[in-house]
Formats: structure tokens, sequence, C-alpha cells
């Protein structure tokens, strides 16, 4: 488990670049990570949804107890965020004062590097939300 | 209808059991359970464990145990599935034995977090939350747990003193209990004054690295031993996604799954006085109780608060010291909640009694992936 698995990566990146989703043409829910059919209602017709790149912050912590491949970035920010109709759990980045960020600020999302395997390793990108102040 | 007797306990302490193998510690659970049974003619054995495929690479975990119980060959299954692991191998055995397929099932829960640093244990974890998504992105099931300790004491008024309680009660609770991990008392203030793992989840709202192993014996026909019954049990999948579930502070495959129980053996919640919860990083219990459907909303830490949930109280609750004081041993920690009620509720070899005849154990898988309820009755 030291290392991402690049093909899981390659899969994953165009969701991790973009949030995409789904959303359900039987019940209307959206919902994200994409699923083959709808987690609230099983429905199979789905249709992709991208979420708005501005949204709500709804709760955050900070994370210490990290895995070691983040101990550079360590402290994380983890925030619940309200994005359009989907609802994410989302790295938060760029806090430069704790003490502005609370539950209902505006965020947006910039691309920003989430790890990389070791110092001559591939990097591995995705989205992640900041304040804006 | 069949019934499914519980007839012999194992219980081995748990600790950071550096000079024994995983097998070593199923071993001796089972050898323990068989011998307080006084039952050796086992024809099945589910063996409950989170990570022995990650950590010590066995993943024929049941087949090992089995070569030196039963060298003759039985049915084996090795059961893993999260936090539940132990309560959902209770949950198949019950089922075998119901079936006709098995009359004596020997259920075996063991995991060992000491051979690896806690970084690495940290990694295996992630394996808990969807690691396609947030283990790429860093959230751990910490982080979640912590983001649900936010929105309840925001939600109920609460603030982090009053969750500080409940790692502090469950030191208590430890204290007399033989294979508890840590069997010393701890206040407030030490909890506040520990570091932040996740804010508002601190140190010593977290279970420490623990190895153990529990094994409980179930049968079909009642014996000289026998002390209780699983009367039902059931297991229900939720959503591994934190964000897809409609309310983050309600886990609904709990209150599914506490239903269906309550239902199968046709009980009034009322009657159950003593529960065994999985607590994780405090904050689980109560989200995992008034999830339940059996402690309204917003009232656990301050029913705590008011010092119940004690021994003696109507419903006593984790009278083992949960994760904190009892210890985490992952995939085993079902197995472990199981053999504490019983010991609980008949005072087995020492244990404190508390009496009642019905008492639930209720686990979940990472946040809400999965819940497990099992309903055991004194005999």
């Amino acid at each position: 488990m030291a290392k991402l698995s690049i093909s899981i990566f390659w899969r994953v990146r165009k969701h991790l670049y973009t949030l995409e989703g789904r959303k359900c043409l039987e019940c209307g829910r959206a919902h994200f990570p994409p699923k083959n059919s709808c987690p609230y209602c099983g429905s199979t017709k789905l249709v992709e949804y991208y979420p708005p790149k501005k949204g709500k912050l709804l709760v955050w912590t900070k994370l210490y107890e990290t895995c070691d491949d983040r101990s550079a970035y360590r402290p994380i920010y983890i925030g619940l965020l309200q994005l359009g109709e989907l609802r994410v759990v989302l790295p938060l980045t760029d806090i430069y004062d704790e003490g502005k960020l609370k539950p209902g600020i505006d965020v947006e999302l910039v691309l920003r590097r989430y790890v990389e395997d070791s110092d001559t390793g591939l990097i591995y990108y995705g989205l992640k939300a900041r304040p804006i102040l | 209808m069949t019934s499914v007797y519980i007839s012999g306990l194992g219980l081995l302490p748990i600790d950071r059991h550096y000079d024994k193998s995983l097998t070593q510690l199923a071993l001796e659970a089972s050898r323990e359970a068989l011998d307080s049974a006084g039952e050796y003619d086992i024809d099945t054995i589910i063996i409950a464990s989170n990570y022995s495929t990650l950590l010590q690479r066995l993943s024929m975990l049941a087949s090992l145990v089995a070569e030196e119980l039963v060298p003759k060959g039985l049915q084996v299954f090795n059961v893993e599935n999260g936090g539940v692991s132990g309560l959902t191998a209770v949950h198949l055995a019950r089922a075998l034995i119901k079936s006709g397929l098995s009359r004596n099932v020997l259920v075996i829960g063991v995991d060992k977090q000491s051979d690896y640093p806690q970084s690495i244990v940290n990694q295996t974890s992630l394996t808990q939350v969807n690691y396609e998504y947030h283990g790429i992105m860093g959230v751990s099931l910490a982080s979640l747990y912590a983001l649900s300790a936010s929105l309840y004491l925001s939600k109920h008024q609460l603030n982090e003193e009053d969750l500080a309680l409940w790692p502090v009660v469950m030191h208590e609770n430890a204290v007399d209990v033989p294979h508890a991990q840590f069997k010393s008392k701890i206040t407030v203030q030490n909890v506040l004054q520990s570091d932040y793992i996740s804010a508002p989840i601190r140190v010593l709202h977290a279970h420490a690295q623990a190895d153990g192993a529990s094994a409980v014996l179930l049968s079909s026909n009642k014996k000289e031993s026998t002390i209780a019954t699983v009367e039902a049990s059931h297991v229900v999948s939720g959503k591994v996604e934190y964000e897809l579930n409609e309310d983050p502070l309600h886990i609904e495959p709990v209150e599914k799954a506490v239903k269906t129980v309550l239902m199968q053996a046709s009980l009034d919640k009322n009657l159950i006085g003593l529960i065994e919860v999985l607590d994780m990083y405090s904050i689980g219990g109560p989200l995992l109780l008034e999830s339940s459907g059996i402690i309204p909303k917003g009232e656990t830490l301050k029913r705590l608060k008011e010092g119940r949930f004690k021994l003696g109280d109507s419903v006593a609750i984790n009278l083992s010291g949960g994760i904190k004081g009892r210890g985490f041993v992952e995939g085993a920690t079902g197995v472990y909640q199981i053999a504490e009620t019983v010991a609980f509720l008949s005072g087995y070899r020492g244990y404190k009694q508390q009496y009642t005849d019905y008492a639930l154990a209720i686990g979940v898988g990472g946040l809400s992936s999965v819940a497990a309820v099992v309903l055991v009755k004194r005999i």
C-alpha cells in the first residue's frame, strides 16, 4: 500500500479533476463519486452532472494523523461542501487565517497537488476547495 | 425453530502481544472457548479479521487455525467486513446453525496491529473509506468522524467538554474488566489536553494500537455450559461515501438493523438492559445509539453527564469500556462485544453482572458502510 496505483488513478482522474458526478433522471438527485446506478433509488437512468466551481462550506476539520505519504502536507484541512446539487468531501487549501474558516462561507474549487509517489515518482493532482475571502 | 446457544467464551487480554503471532492469538482464544464449553466436536470455524490479509498477509487464516485445532478438516470461513467483521461472523454462524448445515460453530475474532508502526496501520484503515476517492485525497476515517462530531456538537449545542465525558466514563467502566487494554481512569482535563487527531477528535477519543482475540462457541443444542442464546441478528449495508448519507448524523443501516432484530425477536426496545456499542472516536457511541432509536437524538451525552448508563441503570452501556477502555481490535471487536454481553449478563468468571435478560451488540463498518446488530438473551 506504499504507493498509489497509476491505473486506479488514471481511471478516476476525470472525476478528481472535475468532480464529475451523476444525476438521476428518476428521483432527480445528484451524487458523487459517480455510480452506475443511483445510490438513492437504484435507477440506472443517470446523466453526468458537473457541479458549479463555487459553493458553501458546511463543516470542516483539521487532520493531523495522516499516513506517511502526506506527512509533508500535515495537517490537512478537510471540509464537507455543498456545490450546487452535490455534497462532497474535499481537502481544503490556502488556509491562511483559520479564524475565518466558518460553516457557511463561500469556497471555490482549485486544482492542486494531492500527493506524490516518493521523490522521483508520479505527482497526483485533483481538486481542492479554498475559501473566497 | 432451532435455537442458537452460546456455550463457551474466550476473551484474551487486549494488549500489544509482541511475542505472539496472529494465529497463536486465535488459537489461544479458541482453546479457552472450547475448554469453557467442554465441547471439542466443532464442525465449523468462522474467523473474523479485518487486517490479517493486509498486515500479516494471511488470507487463509481460518485454515491455518483449523490445521492445529481440528486437523481432520471442517467447514472454514474468513469474514472481513470492517468494524463489524466479528458481529457479521456471529450472524453467519447463527444462519448456518438455523439452516442445519452446522451444529457447533466456533466464531473467532482476531486482529493484530502491533506488527507494524502506526503510519502503516493508518494506511490500512484507509481501506474503510472509498479508497479510489477519499483515500487518494487523504481523507481518513478519523477525519470523517471528526466532521460528524463537529456537526453533532453544534446541532445539539454541546461542546468539547461534553464529548470528553464519553472516554472518561469508558475508562471508568474498564477498570474492573479482566481483558481490558486500559484499566486506568482519565479525567475530562486529560482528554482536553491531549493532542488533536482531527479536531474536535483528540488522542484520548481514539483507540490505541491493540492485539487480541476472542472466541465464542455457538451450538444447535443446549449444553451444561450454555449461558445465553443468540435471539436475533442482522447485517445491513449503508453508504460507504460519507457525503451520500441523507443526514450525516443518522446512520441509517443501524436504524434498519436494530428494527429488524427487534422484530425478529418480537421484543420491545425498553426490555434491553445492556448495550455494547462500537464507539469509534467517542462520537460513534452517541451516533449509533441515537440512530438505533433506543436513545433520543441529542440525548446520549446529556444523560451520560447525569450519571446514566452505568452498571445497574435501566440500560447499561459499554460496561466493557468500549474502544477506549477495553480497546479496539478491529475485526475481532464484534466477537469481543458478543462475549462481553454474555459475560455481563451472566456474571461469568468474575465479570460484573447487569441484571437484565436482553443485551444488544451494535456496530458499524467504516462510518456508515455497513451495520450489524446481534441480540443476546441470558438463560
